[in-house]
């Protein structure tokens, strides 16, 4: 095990306290491990905190005992972490965006903003130089789909929606309705389809009515949030050849790279998601472009401007 | 050197009994010389031994928790410096970040920042920030230039602000050379080492007063499109309408007896109009005026050619 000074036991001192404060507890024999420090030797440090007590020279007392407590090596913060109390540095400056972010979100979700709240953004707002928006909105139908959400057991029951998907087919379905969640800028129902036995997410503003089902169920626990859907099992690279501010005006694809040509277009290698939004791709990018890479792609782009062509009349 | 009285006190419990210390003395003016007659590990003359030994504490109570006490030339004295955040602001950052988890800009912070060490396990909102807003946030914060390719060109701007339109992050900044506000899709600057070069000194530029910034982050091209405004109609139907009328916006419905759904938009923009009604597929025909219809046809008759 590596010697450690006291800039490293001061470090892991911190990290741990923090951990308490955020997680409830932190069990200091995995945190051991982690930092590669003998158990022994880290709760010699934790007990330099968590007893601390002086008898200062003038006969006051320094008594420190009641902030954090440790119990069958597990550290928890009693009364406050002071330590973290007196941190003077302003957070980094990402952490601060995110926290920024998040405090701006989570003041438009129904909980009341007190004072401290307020102020801790006017110190973030000030500290990255700007204020952030709330980034997903409400749909009209949140409120009622959330409605739907969070019964006892026994009142936990299925519902029926009406609902148009990425592609602009309409299904309805019957679904046992777990959680609202907000991914990005869109909130979403995460349900169990019932004809189809899985998870789905939903899309709330696309669903377009919601009915009461028939069924009950026990509300299943939920895992953690994703941080994003995973879209590589639909990810479609394309390369083509277009003019870049048309590109620009096409919302929903990853560019990877731009390269200029001599005639102001660029070759764009983009990735497309899913076979509708691909074959919205194809035609978006316009009559001037042109597809490069993969070939076949030129034929499904005639067939789909075809089709759209002998719908407009 | 320090009084004969020190007693065995390990670094690391002389550490935290000076930044106790100096806790309870929140807002006053502290000399070394009350420090040592208070605290027996740092007792005795004041000497250049005991005055490294005070300065090399602190140092390590600043660079590994965060907790800076000041000198003040005046005073001739030390205080500690408030936190930045209080306790209740603190717990009320940590409960909207346990709600709403975001990602990116703070992916590589240190584990000791707050609310790295929260789970998202209690969150029912995730918002994945780009994280190049790591990178380029302090030009914002200290009105420095940065600069940054961008569509194969190197581009040397004024970061004014970072937002978000639908699902895209953007800069709004000024770009060396051109007399207008530019957006900078953030997923579109390219990578490189650095991606994002900080130049010059902070407080290089002033951001224009009296800036809408809903507006300047309002990407619709239907708000601020250079074409000639004309009111378009699109049939759809009562499936449909929701997605087409967000998508749009200040659009307005009408049913018809028949069923149909007529809804008009107003377009500033023809080419962000035709790629967006595209979107829908066969779910949305464009019916009028008849430019636009034309424009439609001409957008894909040409590409019902292979090749």
């Amino acid at each position: 095990m590596p010697p450690f000074g006291l800039k490293d036991q001061l470090r892991i001192l911190t990290e741990l306290t923090a951990r308490a404060e955020e997680q409830g507890d932190v069990d200091l024999r995995a945190a051991a491990t982690e930092f590669n420090v003998s158990y022994d030797v880290l709760i010699g440090w934790i007990n330099d905190l968590v007893y601390l007590e002086r008898r200062l020279i003038s006969g006051d007392k320094l008594d420190l005992t009641d902030a954090y407590y440790v119990e069958d090596g597990i550290l928890m913060v009693s009364s406050s972490n002071w330590l973290r109390d007196l941190e003077s540095d302003p957070p980094e400056i990402g952490v601060a965006v995110a926290l920024l972010i998040a405090a701006t979100q989570y003041g438009t979700m129904g909980d009341t903003q007190n004072l401290a709240s307020r102020t801790a953004k006017e110190k973030l707002t000030a500290l990255v130089g700007q204020t952030y928006p709330v980034i997903a909105d409400d749909p009209p139908m949140k409120d009622e789909v959330a409605e739907c959400i969070g019964g006892t057991r026994a009142q936990s029951r299925s519902i029926r929606i009406r609902y148009v998907s990425d592609s602009g087919e309409v299904t309805e379905r019957e679904v046992d309705p777990y959680d609202v969640v907000a991914l990005g800028d869109s909130w979403y129902l995460l349900a169990r389809d019932r004809d189809k036995d899985a998870l789905r997410w939903f899309r709330i503003d696309r669903i377009i009515t919601l009915v009461p089902g028939d069924h009950r169920f026990d509300p299943p626990p939920l895992g953690p949030l994703p941080n994003g859907f995973d879209l590589s099992a639909i990810a479609v690279p394309v390369t083509v050849d277009v003019d870049p501010a048309i590109l620009d005006a096409i919302d929903d694809v990853d560019v990877s790279t731009q390269t200029p040509l001599e005639d102001g277009r660029v070759r764009a290698e983009v990735v497309v998601y899913g076979p509708s939004r691909l074959e919205h791709f194809l035609v978006a990018i316009g009559p001037g472009a042109e597809v490069v890479a993969p070939e076949e792609f030129r034929e499904r782009r005639a067939a789909h401007a075809a089709a759209l062509l002998a719908r407009l009349g | 050197m320090a009084g004969d009285n020190e007693p065995r006190t390990k670094p690391l419990e002389r550490n935290l009994l000076l930044a106790a210390f100096f806790r309870d003395r929140r807002g006053q003016w502290v000399e070394l010389k009350e420090v040592g007659e208070e605290l027996a590990e740092y007792s005795g003359p004041v000497t250049d031994g005991l005055r490294k030994k005070f300065w090399r504490d602190l140092g390590d109570l600043h660079r590994e928790a965060g907790i800076e006490i000041e000198w003040n030339d005046q005073e001739q004295a030390y205080r500690i410096k408030p936190p930045f955040f209080t306790r209740d602001e603190r717990a009320a950052l940590l409960k909207a970040a346990r709600a709403v988890w975001v990602s990116g800009p703070r992916d590589e912070a240190p584990a000791d920042e707050l609310g790295q060490s929260l789970d998202d396990r209690d969150a029912n909102v995730a918002v994945r920030v780009p994280a190049i807003v790591r990178e380029l946030q302090p030009g914002v914060a200290d009105r420095r230039l940065v600069r940054f390719r961008y569509k194969g060109t190197l581009r040397t701007v004024e970061p004014y602000r970072i937002g978000s339109w639908r699902t895209s992050w953007y800069l709004l900044a000024h770009e060396e050379g051109f007399d207008r506000r530019k957006r900078f899709r953030l997923d579109r600057i390219e990578v490189g080492d650095p991606t994002i070069e900080r130049i010059g000194e902070p407080g290089a530029f002033t951001v224009p007063d009296g800036l809408d910034w809903a507006t300047e982050f309002c990407l619709d091209p239907n708000e601020w499109g250079p074409d000639p405004v004309v009111t378009a109609t699109i049939e759809t139907d009562v499936d449909h309408q929701g997605m087409i009328e967000r998508t749009f916006d200040g659009a307005t419905t009408t049913i018809e007896p028949d069923g149909r759904v007529l809804i008009e938009v107003e377009v500033r923009h023809y080419v962000s109009f035709v790629i967006r009604a595209l979107r829908f597929g066969n779910h949305a025909r464009v019916t009028g005026p008849p430019e636009l219809v034309t424009m439609v046809r001409d957008w894909l008759a040409p590409q019902t050619e292979v090749g």
